[in-house]
């Protein structure tokens, strides 16, 4: 038999959301539904898998802006007030729905699931569940690797360098101080591949980085290997191409495994259906309407009449799409082999936040797949990038194509009608920065504090996640609010700083605010590797 | 936006809501059926976006998809402003898709004053550069074109002739006879969208093959289809679409 690689690769990312103005605020929901629903079930999976001797190896990436959220004092105590508002709902729950027996099974099911991760959240890993991850990488499961700072769409910033360094640096050092350890590849925000950004990935000691299928497949030269090997930039840093097959069989809500009739149903959750004297204590300040994860109907079908969801027989289907998906691979192996000199390497991205919090069932079909891909582990491994790369360390050399995974394949997402007004504020936010990294090289004490804060917002206001949300038209208001925050607060220390003055109380108010990457320096605003060396190099 | 919302509301704001969704014939209907019909007005939008939005688009909204009633929360007293504008002459360039770019720009309170106090002006034009294929550097014949703005405008979505060619604009002044350029624009490169003819070894034969199981295989049923890359990469997606099949 001839063999193959799989590599699966979760990116798992949500945008700082962080508001200690407020005792509660409806993003941080973002992340505890996201811990809840995604992160907490998928540790359960690795772990079980662990425990059984199953050889699982998987990369994943975890965003900066979400890793510093997962290690908030902050956001981790509110998380465990949503739970425990949670599991006082399920015992309701579990009385409302005495009578009937369909519902009253669902309704303890999501009870247990509610105590299970307050137990994992404030037991097992006190807290912080990135030890999960981070132990999980220790014993050679998972590949960790980062991406860029917050989320950047770093296309529509190439004009600036220097703010592409300050991503990636930042994302590095982030990780390193997280993770304890240096991240071996990128995940670059939306596959948002531009010709150069290597140079930057390079600069930055990261070995690798993925793009979408036709940023290779449109290359300047013929890919001998399709989307099936990675390539080597003329720098020497590898890429890796998304296979369209494998990625969509999950992806679609529609034809992908995710929209079979008998999953459960995302929209049809208590927290919109209840009256509100009964569920007001558990939406957002009692009166708007918010998932509470209580959700217990099936999909169906195109029709508002759903049945009640089911989970036994959901489990039946999760081991049938499991064995639809490991026979796809193994019949794209047989195909790939008889066409290549080396074992294809099919890789197969994934947003982290559609198992289990969009598809429900998805943590328990990836279980049942890593268990089957044991039993066909002579024709298909699981591998990571850096695995393959060590085997197969001779790659074709050329230069992707500018292209994402957004829709239509390129910047189109982050760059339309309803968000393009950013761009002209956040490319003068980092001509000013620039302009201040270079005026003020050496600053200390309260200066270089204002400097640091400077540095942070410019971040903040280039995540990828406030365009994304104005064209989506979802919470519009809150991502306009975002962006005009942070270049509000950047253009008020930029004033200030060219009047020589500062304002002692309201940076501080700010810096306990927007509290992301406490060891920041503002120097980085200074780097562009194209000069082969730092404008600056050390303090 | 959730039905308990809208019945909340009066008639009058919700004949509103109805007017902005299309709903034309809102002023002879009873409230129910006015709300029946929003919220069929809503759920279309929302299949509408979903339609044009690929897997991986559909599922990252859904990270964000956690309330219904936006309206009820509209995040009154934090209000941050920035500046409109920043009072420099300057022009950028952002490159969208091989056919489309974007730019963004602004005048000076004095280059505004000129031209506001200049009788012989005629009109701003933006001047698009094309380059050849091996760009602006190496190749010497270099084509361009003239879009007419007006002085009021400062963004301009661009469509581009041909994917795999450099493009920089300039913002031109037309004053009587002459023209000053007022300020020239980064270069953006367009990428090419079809499959590079050349391979440099001697697996020409199986590279065919791989390619089409990379998800290309539709990519040359006609010339047209090849120079629309949207389309291109629609075809690719769009064959994946049924793995249960």
């Amino acid at each position: 038999m001839k063999k193959g690689y799989l590599a699966i690769v979760f990116h798992a990312h949500l945008p700082f959301v962080r508001h200690i103005e407020s005792e509660s605020f409806l993003e941080e929901n973002w992340l505890f539904e996201a811990i809840s629903e995604t992160y907490l079930p998928l540790l359960r999976v690795f772990h079980r898998l662990e425990r059984d001797g199953i050889p699982f190896k998987v990369t994943f990436s975890v965003s900066p802006t979400l890793s510093s959220m997962l290690t908030d004092e902050l956001l981790q105590d509110r998380y465990i007030n949503y739970l425990e508002k949670l599991i006082e709902l399920g015992d309701k729950e579990i009385e409302r729905t005495r009578h009937q027996p369909e519902f009253n099974k669902l309704a303890n099911i999501y009870r247990e699931l509610n105590e299970q991760n307050y137990l994992d959240f404030t037991g097992t890993y006190k807290k912080n569940i990135l030890k999960g991850f981070k132990e999980l990488e220790k014993g050679g499961y998972l590949e960790l690797i980062t991406c860029a700072a917050t989320h950047c769409f770093l296309p529509l910033y190439q004009e600036y360098p220097e703010s592409i360094e300050a991503q990636l640096q930042t994302a590095v050092m982030s990780h390193g101080r997280i993770f304890c350890n240096a991240p071996k590849g990128i995940w670059i925000p939306e596959c948002g591949y531009y010709p150069d950004l290597e140079r930057h990935i390079k600069a930055n000691n990261l070995h690798y980085f993925f793009v979408a299928s036709h940023g290779l497949l449109f290359a300047e030269k013929k890919p001998r290997f399709g989307v099936y090997a990675p390539v080597n930039c003329p720098n020497g840093v590898s890429v890796f191409a998304r296979d369209l097959a494998s990625s969509n069989a999950v992806w679609s809500s529609e034809e992908g495994y995710p929209g079979d009739f008998s999953y459960r149903e995302f929209y049809r959750d208590i927290g919109f259906e209840l009256p509100l004297e009964y569920i007001g204590p558990y939406i957002h300040n009692g009166t708007i309407r918010i998932n509470t994860g209580y959700k217990y109907y099936a999909r169906t079908g195109k029709t508002e009449e759903k049945r009640p969801y089911i989970p036994e027989i959901a489990r039946e289907r999760v081991e049938e799409h499991a064995d639809n998906f490991l026979y796809n691979r193994l019949k794209q192996v047989e195909k790939l082999s008889n066409l290549m000199d080396r074992p294809p390497i099919i890789v197969s991205p994934y947003d982290a936040e559609l198992f289990g919090h969009w598809w429900f069932e998805g943590p328990l079909w990836l279980e049942s797949l890593f268990r089957k891909l044991q039993e066909h582990s002579d024709v298909l491994i699981m591998i990571t990038p850096s695995g393959y790369l060590e085997l197969y360390t001779e790659n074709q050399v050329l230069v992707p194509s500018f292209s994402s995974w957004g829709n239509k394949g390129y910047a189109e997402v982050w760059l339309n009608g309803s968000n393009d007004w950013i761009y002209r504020h956040a490319h003068k936010a980092i001509e000013r920065m620039i302009e201040l990294a270079r005026r003020f090289p050496d600053e200390k004490g309260l200066k270089e504090r204002v400097l640091n804060q400077a540095a942070r917002e410019i971040l903040l206001s280039q995540a990828s996640d406030w365009p994304f949300i104005m064209k989506a038209g979802i919470t519009v208001p809150y991502a306009e609010m975002r962006f005009k925050e942070h270049i509000h607060n950047f253009t008020k220390i930029y004033e200030n700083l060219c009047r020589n003055t500062v304002n002692t109380e309201w940076l501080t108010k700010v810096e306990k605010k927007n509290n992301i990457f406490p060891d920041i320096d503002y120097r980085i605003f200074c780097t562009n590797p194209s000069s082969s060396s730092l404008l600056i190099n050390s303090r | 936006m959730t039905r308990e919302y809208l019945q909340s509301l009066s008639y009058k704001l919700l004949k509103e809501i109805a007017f902005r969704e299309g709903i034309k014939e809102a002023k002879r209907l009873k409230k129910e059926v006015l709300i029946d019909l929003i919220l069929e007005a809503m759920q279309e939008e929302r299949d509408e976006r979903e339609r044009f939005n690929n897997p991986a688009m559909q599922v990252e909204e859904k990270k964000y998809e956690n309330i219904k009633d936006e309206e009820m929360r509209p995040l009154k007293g934090i209000q941050y402003k920035i500046p409109e504008r920043y009072n420099e002459t300057k022009i950028v360039l952002l490159l969208r898709d091989p056919l489309w770019a974007y730019a963004y720009w602004d005048l000076n309170d004095n280059d505004i004053l000129f031209i506001k106090n200049n009788h012989s002006f005629k009109k701003l034009i933006l001047r698009v550069y094309e380059s050849g294929e091996r760009g602006f550097s190496e190749d010497i014949g270099v084509d361009s074109f003239d879009i007419p703005v007006k002085l009021s405008d400062n963004r301009w979505y661009i469509n581009l002739p041909h994917p795999g060619r450099e493009y920089y604009i300039e913002l031109i002044c037309l004053n009587g006879g002459e023209e000053k350029a007022l300020c020239t624009s980064n270069t953006v490169r367009s990428p090419r969208v079809a499959l590079p003819d050349s391979i440099e070894d001697d697996f020409q034969e199986s590279v065919g093959d791989i390619i089409k199981l990379s998800g290309i295989s539709e990519l040359h049923e006609s010339d047209n289809k090849r120079i629309i890359p949207q389309r291109i990469i629609s075809i690719i997606e769009t064959k994946y679409q049924s793995p249960r099949g």
